[in-house]
């Protein structure tokens, strides 16, 4: 892998290189000292003062989830200023890459952030095009915010308390996933400070039957469950035993501990416990780690076990520390480590689902590089447990339902216009019966408003334009960390695509490339608005012979940027500006950097005078969709007469039809012109041909069948065989 | 005279005319998998020792990856650079490929590009597969 | 398994009648070298021996192997199943020790000094310890015989354990939550307080189920009041039984008997508690208290006696205000409005233990080889008028061995009595005694022997002492370790040992050395404990909760020193005096991390203590010599421990 990863240096500096005059990103991939996620001296090794101002000194990390406090004023007579917290070491959130954006936050003693910083990111749309400078102004609407209002990307609803945040526009996936980090951050460390103040729920009723389960039926209802972690998962060997095996359960409820406890033990544990104090046993009965680490022995936290319930988590002092002397309940496993841990917080209720965490560190093998890893198990007292059953649990929505409710409309529609589409296309052949060579308007004027919608609607309105980006995104996310949450808080892309891996194994990539793709129903419109302004006599194809040479360059591109996509998808991404759908769409043709503007625009210029020269001859996407398309179920029509007919191969557009009459589909965009002629006996030759034939000889002009001909008019010999036969 | 309403002329592997489904869907299954034929072997010799090298190789590749030992880059790596000799091995073994809808029975003669989509294509599917499931199974970490 | 264990088996708890009578020459021996030629009433040498054990099962040494195994060697981190209260003896200390393993977990500092904790240095613990005018330590020896712990429901409650002082005749109290004495109450009118047991509930109100009452017992008789009246006339010594109130620790009152106290023991329905009497001859001289056959068991019934307080039927003697009522033999010989009741006992008596069934008060003979059994229900009857004679509710007298002291049970009725002069523990049978004793001759109430190393006085079996005997095991307290351990000179340590009694035999299973010299002790389950990691620190007065209350305070030549310690520093990194000032120093420890103790010591002014988590303790002292000097934390309690200093100046 070394030699592997000098060459993505290597070419990546090269590329660096060539690249330096663009505004280039520098927080990109940047590479962050090991310390920084580990150090307790965390502001040692981040910018600590730049996001709280006026803190002159800082603690070490501490709490859980970590934090550290900023404070004014010399030794002595320090003040507490307010809190820095790294992203990471709070929430895991991916961003659009995959991976998350480490961002370091400030929040003042009020609960107010006071500066944002993000120390390294690896989000592909903010490296060309989108400036950072983008999301540095976006985590700037957070200046002066209370950690605790509602923050939401969109419009602000007052009348629902939602304070609303601009987005960055094609980057919606990154800043939802940003304003996640920032408001989880955010909460967790102002709940543990008492900013924000815990939730109270109400306290569970516990229905007290007098049943004494044994281990094998607590274990069955869930009242006690397990939590283990395999040594593969903290970057450890694989092995039979685990990392660490865990029991675990709730203790007030006197059956459960009764049954866990016996019945002295858990009285005398209960008559320890004070209003709104809950108890939980932990036993490890499988692996080496301990549950308890040495955190306890040094600062009296225990930093390696935590309890979450909804925003609020719970962490145990060593006084939160009480002997587990036995497990009472018949079949309870051996075990080599125990404890009883008590919740001291009315925010805790045992009726409600709750999570027992194993925070541990995942070790890379590759680097020795440490991060955190949790491992958690949710709890929920059984229904029969609870006197009237466990009660109602309304979760928020999750960031992408919330995208997807607010949006509805506009995915109805375009959900609308896809499946139209598709359908117009399914029946396209009543539509190219009806159009002639002279008149094609029954197909074009579905596909020219398919170009009109996708341009106005899908590209410039909803910026859903597809991106090579995406595939490589997948790949990225197939590697690393695949959330389907994530592709789908940008509903227009996810929707788009599911059209496109099925329209491209049904008919091939032409439907998607040459009726609903924004940029190419741009390309092509400029085209037929030039040839109808007057801009005939310019325009041209290349011919045939450089046409045949160039259509491969397309392949090589995507090839090209597969490639490097294995050595930095980083860089890959970069590459993919030789789309220039993120200047003609997300950021607009005059916000972004001279060069990206010429490019898009040099190739819409030249679309005006040859059809669609960016899809034909550098589309990696539409490549990457050509060679499936190679076995799509469903091609065009032929006859055997085309094999010498040159009249569609004249006429199409895209240069798809070889000397032969051979439709390459990988090139095909479905303009339909060639379906047209294939029932015009006005226009196809041997149709034509036949139609003068029978005009001369008085024959009835019979419709023309599926396979392109005149049905034949044969009705005598079958009535002759008929008579003979009789 | 060529036929316009195929891409390429058809071809006509030797399994295309049994009657089976079973017997088709398995020789197809087979063909996806093992690009070699008997009729390819003997004509691309040197293709073939090349071939025996890469595949010996890339079985071990597989099989450190599936202990554990290999990183994902690698095995994509391997993967395309595999993909690749695939392509040639088949031009000279198996040099069709199907046309029209999957569940049909309509083969036609490879030419370079067809034959490149068609292992990638389906290399693609397997690699996939096989990652998720070595994923899914542990036996690969994949750390960004 | 030791040799002396196979013999044990082989001999299949019969004595082997040559070593015994080797032992009972060698006592003999012993006792004649100390100028003396009595009898001992029964303990001739040609008698039968007790009745022996059944045969032995067919594999004797399988089955404790079996039951063996419960392990007490624990592993690393594994904690053990017992708390064992042990009284130190003249170290005058409360131990607390881990069982089965015998580890020694704790000392609490009660009587005596105590270097380590600043016990007796810091004027929390003087208050508590009690001073002479000039503030200084009233007592600093003492001799700490019995411990017991409070009950409830008849089995122990964790709230207080009581240990004695038996030369200056100080009851100390145990708080269980932190394992320091918070009280200490010196019994008036008495000297040699020996026994203690607390009640298990109350006598009248059903509701107490709980111990509100501690009894003791006085050994030596002197006279009332002991102030250089009647010094040369034994015939007016006396001897007291007291009853200390639980909360309070006030006497609440004492009864005036005749002849002397030793153990104390209490029944289970509160009703009597009672003391084993060696010199009801109220004798001066050994002789003279061996001289009766029959010394006795004294029941007290409390209900009647604490009647009597309130009807007014007392005296005090001296400058004692506590209630005495008259408790002497001569005074209560109508048995129904009788406080005492005086049940005979053969010859100089040791040891009076309960049995966890609630049934009968079992008294050793110590110079007689006999158990007595006595049936609390009759002594009741006895107090009704309806037993014509106190000793009819003697229900078995049997012979068990040589020299028994102190009585165990192991909740399947069975007892464990020690026999101090042949070296064993004997395990018998009471149902099958009390049959014997009926006439049953063909009751073999022995069931198993066990030799000990060496002498044993107190025996006790983990959670013997309550309704929750559990017959787990039983520790002995062996008087001589003479050979048991590498010699360290002439000082021996004790010898507890731990025996497995869950089986039909008893198995030896370890030896555990003790510095002398615990008498006697307890054995309770765990789950009976709560102790508290971290102190509370509104608890303390004095504590300086606020960082700002740090400081040095004068008024005139009186100085406060207020600081408080939070790892790695002390809040004062120096303070400054006057050569003369009287200084009152008080620290907080405001670490709230359990195990994080911090100590203070200040060279040549003979200061140190440690304070506790969320502890605050202060000293007064005189600044009298001139100088730097730099006090630092003596308790571990940082990395930066070393540098964890103040600087007291004082300046001439």
């Amino acid at each position: 892998m070394n030699f592997l990863a000098a060459l993505r240096n290597i070419l990546l500096s090269v590329v660096l290189s060539s690249t330096a005059s663009l505004a280039l990103a520098d927080t990109y991939e940047a590479k962050l000292p090991d310390e920084i996620n580990t150090a307790p001296e965390l502001c040692k090794y981040a910018p600590c003062a730049e996001v709280l101002p006026g803190a002159t000194s800082f603690s070490e990390r501490k709490g859980q989830p970590r934090y550290v406090e900023g404070y004014a004023g010399e030794a002595g007579k320090k003040k507490l200023v307010g809190y820095v917290m790294l992203s990471t070491d709070i929430t895991d959130t991916p961003a659009y890459s995959g991976k998350p954006v480490i961002t370091l936050i400030g929040m003042d003693t009020g609960g107010r952030f006071v500066g944002v910083k993000i120390l390294k990111h690896s989000e592909p749309i903010l490296l060309l095009g989108i400036p950072e400078s983008a999301l540095i102004r976006f985590n700037q609407q957070y200046l002066g915010q209370f950690v605790g209002n509602n923050i939401e990307i969109g419009q602000s609803r007052p009348e629902e308390n939602i304070i609303g945040l601009d987005a960055i526009s094609g980057a919606t996936v990154t800043v939802i996933a940003q304003n996640q980090v920032m408001m989880t951050s955010g909460t967790a460390v102002a709940r543990q400070v008492g900013i924000l103040k815990p939730t109270i729920r109400e306290q569970a009723k516990f229905r007290d039957t007098g049943a004494k389960p044994d281990w094998a039926a607590l274990v069955r209802e869930g009242a006690v469950r397990r939590l283990a972690v395999a040594p593969e998962q903290v970057g450890l060997e694989r092995g039979g035993e685990p990392f660490i095996e865990l029991w675990f359960g709730y203790l007030n409820h006197p059956d459960l501990g009764r049954a866990i406890l016996g019945e002295g033990a858990w009285r005398n544990l209960m008559a320890r416990l004070h209003e709104g104090e809950h108890a939980l046993f932990v036993i490890r009965s499988g692996g080496k780690e301990s549950f308890k680490g040495s955190g306890f022995v040094r600062g009296g936290i225990y930093d390696r076990v935590q309890v979450r319930q909804g925003a609020d988590s719970f962490t145990f002092r060593d006084l939160d520390a009480v002997n587990l002397y036995g497990i009472d309940a018949v079949g309870a496993p051996a075990y080599s480590e125990s404890s009883i841990f008590i919740i001291r917080s009315k925010a805790f209720s045992g009726a409600y689902p709750w999570k027992f965490v194993f925070l541990g560190n995942r070790v890379d093998r590759a680097t020795g590089a440490r991060s955190f890893a949790n491992f958690d198990v949710e709890y929920w007292l059984p229904d029969q447990y609870l006197e009237g059953g466990r009660p109602e649990v309304v979760k928020p929505d999750a960031p992408w339902v919330r995208v997807w409710k607010t949006r509805a409309v506009e995915i109805v529609l375009f959900a609308a216009l896809l499946v139209s589409v598709a359908t117009v296309y399914a029946f396209r052949e009543k539509l190219t019966r009806r159009a002639t060579r002279k008149n094609k308007w029954p197909v074009n004027a579905f596909k020219y408003s398919a170009w009109v919608i996708s341009i106005g609607f899908v590209g410039f309105g909803m910026l859903a334009q597809p991106s090579i980006t995406q595939v490589l995104t997948w790949f990225h996310a197939l590697l690393f960390q695949w959330k389907w949450e994530l592709f789908l808080s940008d509903p227009f892309i996810f929707l788009f695509w599911i059209f496109i891996i099925i329209t491209v194994f049904v008919w091939g990539r032409g439907l998607f490339c040459g009726w609903l793709c924004p940029f190419g129903s741009l390309s092509e419109l400029l085209y037929k608005v030039g040839g109808a302004v007057g801009l005939k006599r310019f325009q041209f194809q290349l011919p045939r012979r450089w046409h045949n040479r160039l259509k491969w360059v397309k392949y090589g591109v995507f090839f090209g940027l597969l490639a490097v996509s294995f050595f930095s998808l980083g860089l890959a991404e970069k590459l993919a500006e030789v789309e220039p759908f993120k200047t003609t769409f997300l950021v607009g043709l005059f916000n972004r950097s001279w060069p990206y503007t010429l490019f898009a625009a040099g190739l819409l210029g030249l679309s005006i005078f040859t059809e669609r020269p960016f899809c034909k001859y550098l589309c990696p996407l539409g490549a990457s969709l050509a060679m499936p398309s190679t076995f799509r179920w469903f091609g065009l029509k032929r006859k055997q007469e085309c094999d010498s007919c040159k009249a569609c191969a004249v006429g199409c557009g895209s240069q798809a039809i070889d000397e032969n009459g051979r439709i390459d589909h990988r090139e095909c965009l479905h303009c339909l012109d060639c379906m047209v002629l294939y029932t015009d006996d006005h226009a196809c030759p041997p149709l034509a041909q036949e139609r003068k034939r029978r005009t001369k000889a008085g024959l009835p002009i019979t419709p023309i069948g599926a396979d392109g001909y005149y049905i034949p008019i044969k009705p005598v010999p079958v009535r002759a065989d008929a008579m003979a036969k009789n | 005279m060529v036929n316009p309403t195929m891409p390429t002329d058809p071809a006509s592997p030797p399994y295309a005319q049994t009657t089976s489904l079973v017997r088709l869907v398995a020789a197809e299954a087979w063909d996806h998998l093992w690009p070699w034929s008997r009729h390819g072997f003997q004509r691309q010799r040197a293709l073939q020792a090349a071939g025996m090298a890469l595949g010996l190789a890339a079985t071990v590749v597989w099989v450190l990856a599936a202990m554990g030992q290999m990183q994902a880059g690698a095995v994509i790596g391997w993967w395309f650079g595999w993909s690749v000799f695939e392509v040639f091995v088949r031009l000279g073994s198996k040099p069709y490929v199907k046309d029209g809808p999957w569940w049909g029975r309509r083969y036609r003669v490879a030419n370079t590009m067809d034959m490149v989509c068609y292992v990638g294509f389906k290399n693609l599917l397997i690699g996939a597969t096989l990652f998720i499931a070595l994923k899914s199974l542990g036996f690969l970490v994949v750390q960004g | 398994m030791s040799q002396d264990q196979n013999k044990d088996h082989n001999l299949d708890g019969q004595p082997d009648p040559s070593r015994r009578k080797f032992l009972n020459t060698a006592a003999f021996a012993g006792l004649a070298g100390a100028g003396l030629s009595v009898g001992l009433s029964a303990c001739k040498q040609e008698q039968a021996p007790a009745p022996a054990a059944p045969a032995a099962p067919a594999a004797p040494a399988a089955a404790p192997a079996a039951h063996g195994t419960a392990g007490i060697h624990l592993k690393p981190g594994e904690l053990d199943t017992y708390y064992g209260f042990w009284s130190g003896g003249h170290t005058g200390d409360f131990r607390v020790l881990g069982l089965p393993s015998g580890r020694e977990i704790h000392r609490v500092p009660c009587f005596v000094p105590d270097a380590l904790t600043g016990w007796g240095i810091t004027n929390e613990s003087k208050k508590i310890m009690g001073t002479k005018p000039d503030g200084s330590l009233r007592y600093t020896v003492a001799d700490t015989h019995h411990t017991h712990a409070s009950y409830k429901d008849g089995n122990y409650d964790g709230r207080y354990a009581w240990i004695n002082d038996k030369i200056n005749s100080r009851l100390a109290r145990i708080r269980l939550d932190y394992f320091i004495c918070d009280k200490i109450t010196e019994l008036p009118n008495v000297q040699g307080f020996h026994g203690i047991f607390p009640d298990k509930r109350d006598p009248v109100d059903p509701a107490i189920n709980y111990t509100t009452r501690v009894f003791c017992g006085s050994e030596f008789q002197i006279p009332l009041p002991n102030a250089g009246k009647d010094v040369n006339d034994p015939s007016k010594y006396r001897s007291m039984f007291s009853c200390v109130d639980a909360e309070t620790m006030e006497v609440r009152w004492q009864v005036l008997i005749d002849g002397n106290c030793d153990l104390a023991a209490t029944s289970y329905d509160g009703k009597l508690a009672a003391t084993n009497q060696y010199n009801t001859e109220s004798g001066v001289l050994y002789p003279e208290m061996m001289s009766a056959e029959r010394d006795a068991c004294l029941f007290f019934n409390v209900a009647r006696i604490e009647q009597a307080v309130k009807d007014g039927k007392f005296k005090t003697y001296g400058d004692s205000k506590v209630p005495v009522v008259d408790g002497t033999r001569e005074s209560n010989k109508d048995p129904k409005t009788a406080l005492t009741c005086t049940v005979s006992v053969p010859k100089n008596p040791h040891g009076v233990n309960a049995s966890p069934d609630g049934k009968y008060f079992i008294c050793a003979g110590k110079l007689s080889p006999t158990a007595t059994v006595i049936e609390l229900a009759k002594v009741l009857e006895w107090f009704e008028g309806n037993l014509e004679s106190a000793d009819k509710a003697i229900v078995a007298e049997v012979e068990i061995g040589l020299g028994p002291l102190h009585t165990a049970f192991d909740g399947r009725g069975n007892a464990y009595t020690t026999l101090f002069l042949d070296s064993q523990v004997v395990k018998w049978n009471v149902d099958k005694a009390i049959k014997f004793s009926a006439g049953d001759n063909t009751q073999q109430y022995v069931v198993d022997r066990l030799d000990v190393q060496y002498q044993p006085g107190h025996i006790n079996a983990s959670q013997s002492e309550t309704a929750a005997a559990d017959g787990k095991w039983l520790c002995v307290g062996c008087k001589f370790s003479k050979d048991r351990y590498l010699p360290v000179g002439p000082l021996h340590p004790e010898n507890e040992q731990l025996i497995d009694i869950s089986g039909e035999k008893m198995v030896l299973m370890a030896d555990h050395p003790v510095r002398p010299e615990p008498h006697d002790f307890i054995i309770m389950k765990r789950e009976l404990i709560n102790p508290k990691q971290v102190y509370n620190i509104d608890e303390f007065p004095l504590a300086i909760k606020d960082p700002k209350e740090s400081g040095v305070f004068r008024e005139g030549k009186k100085v406060t020193v207020k600081m408080y310690s939070m790892a790695p520093a002390f809040s004062l990194t120096e303070f400054k005096l006057k050569v003369g000032d009287e200084v009152t120093l008080i620290l907080t420890n405001l670490d709230k991390v359990e195990d994080l103790t911090h100590g203070f010591a200040i060279p040549k002014y003979n200061v140190n203590f440690i304070v506790n988590p969320q502890e605050t303790a202060s000293v007064t002292f005189k600044a009298d010599k001139p100088g730097v000097f730099w006090c630092y934390c003596t308790h571990f309690c940082h990395a930066l421990h070393l540098e964890m200093r103040s600087r007291m100046i004082v300046e001439a």
